[in-house]
C-alpha cells in the first residue's frame, strides 16, 4: 500500500499525474522540486524502504531512449531501451536495481509523450534498419499497469511502425491491457523465467512460474508474440533436472509458432552492484553459490557458465528454431 | 549465533518533554557534567540526550549521544517534542515526513517505515520562536538539524521525528507551561510505546544484517590476519553462515595454525557447496 506520493512541481498539473492521483484518494502528497531530491539521497535504506515504498511522479528530461548494452538483442539491427519507471513492485534477490539505486521508491515518469517523440525520431531517422526498443530494464513493464497505464499508452505508438519492435519485459500476469488490444506483430511480450524451485526462493512477491506459463499460453493463444527470457541462469543442486523440467513444461504449454525469441543470460553482477546487494542480503544463499570474483563482474566460473549455457541452449533448440535463440552475454 | 541489544536513541530539547519518556523507559542519569545531560536504562538499550533548544544544540547533542552511547549504525533515532501549528490543535502524536530548514529553504524527506497509523505532517524548523504559523505545517526549532545528522549516523528510515502540537495562532508559545507539555507527552505514552516496539524490531533486523558475525570477531582474536585477510575472512564467514546457519564454524577451524590455513579451510567447505533450491527454506 502506497502511503505517500511525492509530486514534482513541474508535472503537478499533467493530465497523467492527475489521473494517477485520482486512484489514490486521500493518500498523503508532498510536492518536491526534482525527484532526485528524494530518490537519490544516500542515507536511505533500500531493504527497509522496500517494505513500504512511496510513489514519486516526475518528468524525465534527458536520456529518455538510450542505446541498449551490446548483450541485448533479439534479431534487430539497432537496439534501444527506455524506462517510464524506476524500481519495481517485485523483489527478486538477483535484481540489479537494488544495488543500483539508493531508494526503493517507485519513480514514474509521466511524460510518456516525450518518450514517444524520441522513439518516433529514431524510427524515422533509421528507415532502413530494424530497430528494437526494450522496455522493462529499470522496472517491470506490466506490473504497475493499473496505476501507470504505460502499456495501454505505448502499444498504439508502435502500431504505426513497420521497422520497430517493442519488447515488454515482465513477470506480471496482469494481462488486461494486452487483452484489450489486437495482438501486434511488432510487439513481443517477454517473460522472465527460471525453474520453479529457484523462483520460489529468489523471486519474491512475483507471480509463480506456473502462473506465468499460464499467462504465456493465454497470450500465445490470442496471437501475441512471446519472448522467453532465461536470464539469469541460476546454478544449484540438480540444476540440469530443474531446467529440463521447466523447458518441458514450456514446450507442453507454449506453441512453437508463438515464440518470437528466446534468450539466455548468465548470472553476472557489476562489482559495485554486487557489493551493495550482498550487503543488503548477506544471508542470501544465492550469493553463497559458486560465484567467482572476476575483475569486473562476480559471476559463476567460466566453465560453469559455459556448461549451463550450452545445456540450456541445447534443450531449448529442441522446441525453438535456432534462429530465434539468443545468448545474452555481456563482455566482462 | 548472534545476539543483539535493542538500540534506541532519543534526542529531546526540554526536560519537561523528556520527563515522561525517562520515567516510562526507566532511564537514569548517565552523565550530567558534559555539554549535555544524558540518560539511559539499565540494559543500555534506550539512551536520551537533553539537547536544549535550537538547531545547533540539536545537531551537537545528536553527535554527542552517538559517541557517548556508542550508537550502532542500526540504532533507531527519535526526536520528540512540541511544535507550533497553523491549524486546528490536535492532541495526537504526529509523524513528520517532510522537514524544511526555514533559513535556507533546504528540505529533507524522512521516509519513516513505522507509524503507518499516525497522521503525517510537514515541519518547518526555524531559528527563532515565530508567531508566523503556516497553515497545515508544524513549526519547531530542532527537527531539521536532528534529522540531517541522525539519518547519516543510521538511516533515513530509522530516524523518526514525532511532534505534539503545543501552540498556534490562538495559543501563543509563551503561555504554554512546562507541566502542560509534560502532560501532553504523558498522554501519548502508550502510542509511543507501540511505535517504539515497532522500531526496536526493525532495528534488531538491521543489527542481524549489519553486525560483524561473532565467529569473525573470535577468528581475529585467535589468529593474526592481515587487513586483506580480514576482508576475505569476513566474506567467507558470511558465506558460511548463510550456507550453514546453525553449524559451529569453530568445529572445523579450531585446530588450524594460522590465518592462511583458516581461510583455506573455510574456502574448501564453502566452495564445495551446491545450493539445494528444492529443500531450501
Ligand atoms: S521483476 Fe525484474 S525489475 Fe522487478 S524486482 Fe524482479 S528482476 Fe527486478
Amino acid at each position: 500500500m502506497i502511503k505517500c506520493i511525492y509530486i514534482e512541481d513541474e508535472i503537478k498539473d499533467h493530465p497523467r499525474t492527475l489521473s494517477i492521483l485520482d486512484r489514490f484518494g486521500s493518500t498523503r502528497r508532498i510536492k518536491i522540486k526534482r525527484y532526485g531530491d528524494v530518490f537519490n539521497k544516500k542515507s536511505q535504506n533500500f531493504r527497509l524502504q522496500k517494505s513500504n515504498p512511496a510513489l514519486i511522479l516526475a518528468r524525465k528530461h534527458q536520456g529518455l531512449v538510450l542505446d541498449a548494452p551490446d548483450s541485448f538483442g533479439i534479431g534487430g539491427t539497432k537496439n534501444y531501451y527506455f524506462s517510464h519507471m524506476f524500481n519495481c513492485i517485485y523483489d527478486c534477490r538477483y535484481c540489479f536495481l537494488q544495488g543500483m539505486y539508493s531508494s526503493a521508491n517507485y519513480v514514474v515518469f509521466v511524460n510518456y509523450e516525450d518518450f514517444d517523440k524520441n522513439i518516433e525520431d529514431l524510427v524515422n531517422s533509421n528507415p532502413n534498419e530494424n530497430l528494437t526498443f526494450f522496455s522493462g530494464y529499470d522496472c517491470d513493464s506490466l506490473a504497475l499497469e493499473n496505476i501507470t497505464g504505460f502499456v495501454e499508452h505505448t502499444l498504439p505508438v508502435f502500431q504505426k511502425f513497420d521497422n520497430a519492435l517493442l519488447e515488454l519485459r515482465t513477470k506480471s500476469i496482469q494481462l488486461k491491457p494486452l487483452l484489450e488490444f489486437t495482438p501486434m506483430k511488432n510487439c513481443v511480450i517477454a517473460f522472465s523465467l527460471m525453474p520453479r524451485a529457484m523462483s520460489d526462493s529468489l523471486d519474491h512477491k512475483t507471480p509463480k512460474i506456473s502462473e506465468r506459463i499460464k499467462a504465456i499460453s493465454k497470450l500465445a493463444e490470442l496471437g501475441w508474440k512471446i519472448g522467453l527470457r532465461f536470464d539469469p541462469l541460476v546454478h544449484g543442486k540438480d540444476w540440469k533436472i530443474l531446467y529440463k523440467e521447466l523447458f518441458d513444461e514450456i514446450e507442453l504449454n507454449v506453441p512453437e509458432t508463438a515464440i518470437h525469441s528466446v534468450s539466455v543470460g548468465p548470472l553476472r553482477f557489476p562489482k559495485n552492484i554486487f557489493k551493495n546487494i550482498s550487503k543488503l542480503y548477506p544471508e542470501e544463499k544465492l550469493f553463497a553459490g559458486p560465484l567467482v570474483n572476476s575483475p569486473r563482474t562476480p559471476s559463476y566460473a567460466e566453465n560453469v557458465e559455459k556448461e549451463m549455457t550450452d545445456y540450456c541452449l541445447e534443450h531449448i533448440s529442441r522446441f525453438v528454431p535456432k534462429s530465434a535463440i539468443f545468448n545474452c552475454v555481456s563482455s566482462n | 549465533m548472534r545476539e543483539f541489544n535493542k538500540a534506541i536513541r532519543w534526542v529531546v530539547a526540554l526536560k519537561c518533554e523528556a520527563e515522561p519518556i525517562i520515567q516510562y523507559f526507566k532511564m537514569d542519569c548517565y552523565i550530567n557534567t558534559g555539554p549535555f545531560s544524558v540518560f539511559c536504562d539499565r540494559e543500555k538499550e534506550h539512551w536520551l540526550v537533553l539537547s536544549g533548544i535550537g538547531q545547533i544544540n540539536s545537531a551537537s547533542a545528536t553527535t554527542y549521544l552517538s559517541e557517548i552511547s556508542d550508537a550502532p549504525p542500526w540504532a533507531g533515532w527519535i526526536n520528540i517534542g512540541i511544535a507550533g501549528y497553523g491549524g486546528k490543535k490536535l492532541k495526537d502524536l504526529l509523524l513528520v515526513d517532510e522537514v524544511q530548514q526555514f533559513s535556507t529553504g533546504h528540505t529533507l524527506y524522512p521516509g519513516p517505515v513505522i507509524g503507518n497509523n499516525l497522521r503525517r505532517y510537514s515541519l518547518i524548523t526555524v531559528d527563532k520562536p515565530s508567531k508566523n504559523y503556516k497553515q497545515g505545517h508544524l513549526v519547531d526549532m530542532e527537527g531539521y538539524a536532528f534529522f540531517e545528522i541522525a539519518s547519516r549516523l543510521s538511516s533515513q528510515q530509522l530516524t523518526i521525528i514525532l511532534k505534539i502540537i503545543s501552540d498556534g495562532p490562538d495559543e501563543p508559545l509563551e503561555l504554554i507551561k512546562p507541566e502542560t507539555v509534560t502532560e501532553s507527552i504523558s498522554r501519548i505514552i502508550n502510542n509511543l510505546k507501540t511505535l517504539v516496539q515497532e522500531l526496536e524490531n526493525i532495528c534488531l533486523g538491521e543489527a542481524k544484517r549489519l553486525a560483524q558475525p561473532k565467529a569473525y570477531k573470535k577468528c581475529i582474536q585467535t589468529w593474526h590476519f592481515t587487513s586483506s585477510q580480514k576482508t576475505k575472512c569476513l566474506e567467507l564467514i558470511r558465506k558460511w553462515e548463510s550456507i550453514f546457519p546453525s553449524k559451529d564454524l569453530f568445529s572445523i577451524i579450531s585446530m588450524e595454525n594460522d590465518a592462511k590455513s583458516v581461510l583455506s579451510k573455510i574456502s574448501k567447505h564453502t566452495q564445495k557447496y551446491e545450493i539445494d533450491w528444492i529443500n531450501s527454506d
